[in-house]
């Protein structure tokens, strides 16, 4: 597997890069920052093969966690093509992913080298070798080590560094069997950052891992209850993130975890994160809920570009406040951008990088505080806009201090970007008899023939349609979404507008 | 649109036995029989998209009454223009009336000449449904056939009731006629009751026919009585009714069960079995079923039907379904799937083989593999040889 950069950012982090080299598709490449499909013992939730052909391409990327399909691991050994060819994905690209982050997993039950994966069958230590076992019998084209992410915000000192000590003997295991491993020797592999919220203890963590032969990491140890990740703010995180992203290779693959709001996912694409995964779309749907956040491509800087579909509204009316929303400039693009969520180019225009902006592997110099030019975004209006459009290339400000007192301005800006709402539940009366689509404005299959009314009564009468029909939707939203980052990132520089 | 709500056209009949193959026009779609009508209780099937049931063959579907009354109600699907429109559904509905559910889910339903009396599921409000209240919300709820209420009573029933029963089910025919207001969009079958006396049954048979109607129904069957006694009611209704109009067989699901009843000259049927079987972890193979919950097939890389082309066994195997199948919404989908390909393959295979004029050979095949040993039941041999098909032991 191979990961190069291809647009760096001048103003943020934020980066667009292209994983290639995988063995099983050589001519396919996904463009990041992209979210992978999260899946449930190796299928979308709710979505069969044949509805997942009906409503996307099949073929879409998936993350598998190891520990919502370690209960298959005997008959994949049998079966012997490993986990996405068992599970009816064959053509997915596949990356194994260690814990099942949209879960609640009650850990602190590791041992010395093992740790505790809960499974469907119970609690199941597992040491390096039998995780690689596992790797081997599922075949990923990427895959997460084995190591100890059991922290959270309110983990001692104690336990973050015994994360943090587990995880790197880990890894020296795993990297030394992946090495050995004539079946996993061309599949990419993600080292696991540990060490909770502990500045000291990240710093530790990313300093050693970032000397091991790895394609990349995955940022994690930040929470044990996947159900609660879009409660945690981007102010909690920020600190273990920066100090993590400072210590890691900037030409390598960065990957967060979980369901976050969809505001932290923003801020972590202009910190250089470039892989994340769709649990929230699934979490979404659990509660019966639809994904209505609002984040069109824009070549403009705005801070209202943040909507969310009202609920109670009308459809003529919800229409007009989309159409006449600010900032939404949804001309066609010719580029790799606009193919779906996962990109497959299969060739490169002349050799060159297909962003030009500026050419890759230089070090970025700049740490941009993202926050600080939210100030001059206030009050847009076209001048202003066309302003900023002119002045983005130049923009080179050097980094202000990160925890710098906010002003009621900044505060009442942050409060207004916030998505504070970026769901809507189906369960509600008041949709009882709103014969309108999830979302007027959207392309996916279940929007295209199904009315809120309709899901309502399929939530009422506890009907298995109702979650096939919202994961359709908010898998398609969350899609949607990232496709923006990346056009965003390319236009803007950036994530969060 | 239409002069009448719908027309039917025998295609072909089987030289031998009554078994024959129509063309049914509805105003939303053209049905072929004979044609199995998959249960989709409360406005969906069970997790699958209209998509998926079009790519199945699925012509017509089956909503309750007695469900989409009480949520989403006749009131919201009157606004949304019915049932079609609110489930993005364009083929063919049929409804039932209702009164099967009062009776067999309510413990305090009471029938009176007025109606049905029930106590609300939700409070302890009583309800009373009626004749005119039964086809009131089946004009809302806008399907192509609809049902009259009629007077359910026990299969095994005896005695003054079912009399009761079978002339009340007339006088209710004749409430629901009165009360239908979209004989052009919709069709009301009356049900020939009148329990396993075929007195009974031919003397209401004989009335039913009267009204001119449509099509007809054969109720109050699949009740827990002998095979022995089905088919001869089956048989007996079917030739009391006409030969121009459709039939429809109510309750009947099992491929056995199908194929006979064809060779009786009936044309539709309806069961909640092969989703329901779904539900349990059971999927139809030409032999019976298999419950791929059991621990032989942890290890099964076949399909559930190798010889199965349904988007299930194209792509799963027996050990993927097994291992996720008390934990994932996913393996229930495929098996209801799977299951419903299966009743459609049949169907399908029984039309086609009544228009190439080799439907005896057909049923003697079928029943050859559901029975290798040719230890073939006696209701099924004697069933069959009423309609001229002899099966060699």
């Amino acid at each position: 597997m191979r990961f190069s950069k291809v647009f760096l950012s001048e103003s943020t982090d934020a980066s667009l890069g292209v994983i290639s080299g995988i063995k099983r598709f050589p001519s396919r490449e996904i463009c990041t920052p992209v979210a992978f499909t999260y899946t449930k013992g190796g299928s979308v939730p709710h979505l069969t093969r044949e509805v997942l052909e009906m409503a996307f391409d099949a073929s879409m990327p998936v993350v598998m966690p190891a520990e919502n399909i370690a209960f298959a691991y005997e008959a994949v050994k049998v079966f012997q093509n490993g986990m996405t060819s068992f599970s009816g994905l064959s053509e997915s690209i596949f990356w194994c992913s260690q814990f099942d982050h949209a879960v609640n997993s009650p850990k602190s039950l590791n041992q010395k080298d093992k740790v505790a994966l809960w499974t469907r069958f119970g609690k199941k230590l597992i040491d390096a070798d039998s995780y690689m076992d596992m790797m081997e019998a599922f075949k990923p084209d990427l895959f997460t080590v084995l190591s100890n992410n059991d922290t959270n915000k309110t983990s001692s000192n104690k336990q973050t560094r015994k994360s943090v000590d587990q995880s790197i003997s880990l890894l020296q295991k795993c990297v030394e069997r992946h090495k050995n491993s004539s079946i996993l020797k061309d599949t990419g592999i993600l080292a696991g950052i540990q060490g909770g919220y502990n500045v000291h203890d990240r710093t530790r963590c990313a300093e050693t891992m970032s000397k091991a032969e790895v394609d990349g990491f995955v940022i994690d140890g930040l929470f044990t209850n996947g159900l609660e990740v879009e409660n945690i703010t981007f102010e909690d995180i920020e600190p273990v993130i920066k100090v993590t992203m400072d210590h890691l290779p900037k030409d390598k693959l960065k990957a967060v975890y979980g369901a976050w709001n969809p505001d932290v996912i923003l801020k972590l694409v202009d910190m250089g994160v470039d892989l994340f995964d769709t649990s929230l779309a699934y979490l979404s749907t659990e509660k019966g809920c639809a994904l209505n956040f609002k984040y069109p491509k824009t070549t403009k800087r705005s801070s209202e570009v943040l909507e969310t579909v009202p609920t109670k509204k009308s459809a003529s009316s919800e229409c007009n406040l989309l159409t006449n929303g600010v900032a939404t400039v949804d001309k066609p693009d010719d580029d790799l951008l606009v193919n779906g969520n996962w990109c497959v180019i299969n060739t490169m225009p002349g050799g060159q990088p297909v962003f030009s902006d500026r050419i890759v592997n230089s070090v970025s110099s700049e740490d941009t505080n993202v926050q600080n030019e939210k100030e001059t975004r206030k009050d847009t209006n076209k001048t202003d806009e066309l302003n900023h459009k002119s002045k983005l290339p130049k923009l080179n400000t050097p980094p202000d201090p990160p925890k710098k007192k906010a002003t009621p301005a900044e505060v009442e800006e942050k409060s207004a970007a916030k998505y504070s709402s970026f769901e809507f539940s189906l369960r509600d009366p008041s949709v009882r008899e709103e014969f309108i689509p999830l979302d007027p404005d959207c392309l996916c299959l279940t929007c295209k023939k199904h009315t809120r009314a309709y899901i309502h009564h399929l939530l009422k009468t506890k009907e298995l349609l109702a979650p096939v029909l919202l994961m359709i939707h908010n898998l398609h939203h969350y899609q949607m979404f990232f496709e923006n980052i990346r056009h965003n990132v390319k236009h803007c520089g950036k994530a969060f507008i | 649109m239409f002069d009448s709500a719908l027309s039917f056209e025998v295609l072909a009949k089987c030289g031998t036995s009554k078994a024959r193959t129509s063309l049914m026009t509805l105003p939303h779609y053209t049905v072929e029989t004979p044609m199995f009508m998959p249960v989709g209780t409360k406005g969906t099937m069970k997790g699958l998209l209209p998509d998926q049931l079009k790519t199945l063959d699925c012509q017509i579907i089956l909503g309750n009454t007695y469900h989409l009354g009480l949520q989403p109600g006749s009131e919201l699907l009157e606004k949304v223009g019915g049932l079609h429109n609110f489930m993005g559904w364009d083929r063919a509905l049929l409804t039932d009336s209702g009164g099967f559910q009062m009776v067999s889910l309510l413990k305090f339903a009471e029938i009176t000449e007025e109606g049905v009396k029930f106590q609300s599921p939700n409070g302890d409000k009583e309800c009373m449904l009626t004749p005119e209240r039964s086809i009131e919300i089946q004009n809302a709820i806008g399907a192509d056939i609809i049902m009259q209420l009629d007077d359910v009573v026990p299969t095994l029933e005896k005695g003054q009731r079912v009399v009761e029963a079978s002339e009340r089910t007339i006088r209710w025919l004749d409430r629901c006629l009165v009360a239908h207001k979209r004989p052009k969009e919709q069709s009301i079958f009356p049900i020939v009751q009148g329990s396993l006396i075929p007195n009974l049954r031919i003397k209401n048979a004989e009335e039913l026919v009267k009204r001119n109607t449509n099509g007809y129904a054969i109720g109050g069957l699949s009740g827990g009585e002998a095979k022995d006694d089905f088919w001869k009611i089956v048989k007996l209704s079917a030739d009391h009714l006409p030969e121009d109009k459709p039939r429809y067989c109510m309750g009947v699901g099992w491929a056995v069960d199908l194929v006979i009843c064809c060779a009786l000259g009936v044309d539709l049927f309806d069961c909640v079995f092969p989703t329901r079987t779904a539900r349990f972890g059971c999927g139809l193979v030409k032999s019976g079923q298999i419950n791929l919950r059991q621990k032989a097939f942890e290890f099964d890389m076949e399909p559930i039907d190798p010889e199965c082309d349904c988007s299930t066994c194209k792509t799963y195997t027996r050990a993927y379904i097994h291992s996720i199948i008390s934990a994932e919404t996913v393996a229930c989908h495929l098996l209801s799937v799977h299951n419903l390909a299966f009743q459609m393959r049949l169907m399908r295979s029984i039309r086609e083989s009544i228009k190439q004029n080799r439907f005896p050979e057909f049923v003697k095949d079928f029943m050859r593999i559901n029975y290798p040993d040719g230890q073939f039941p006696l209701w099924i041999v004697e069933s069959l040889s009423s309609v001229n098909i002899t099966l060699d032991r």
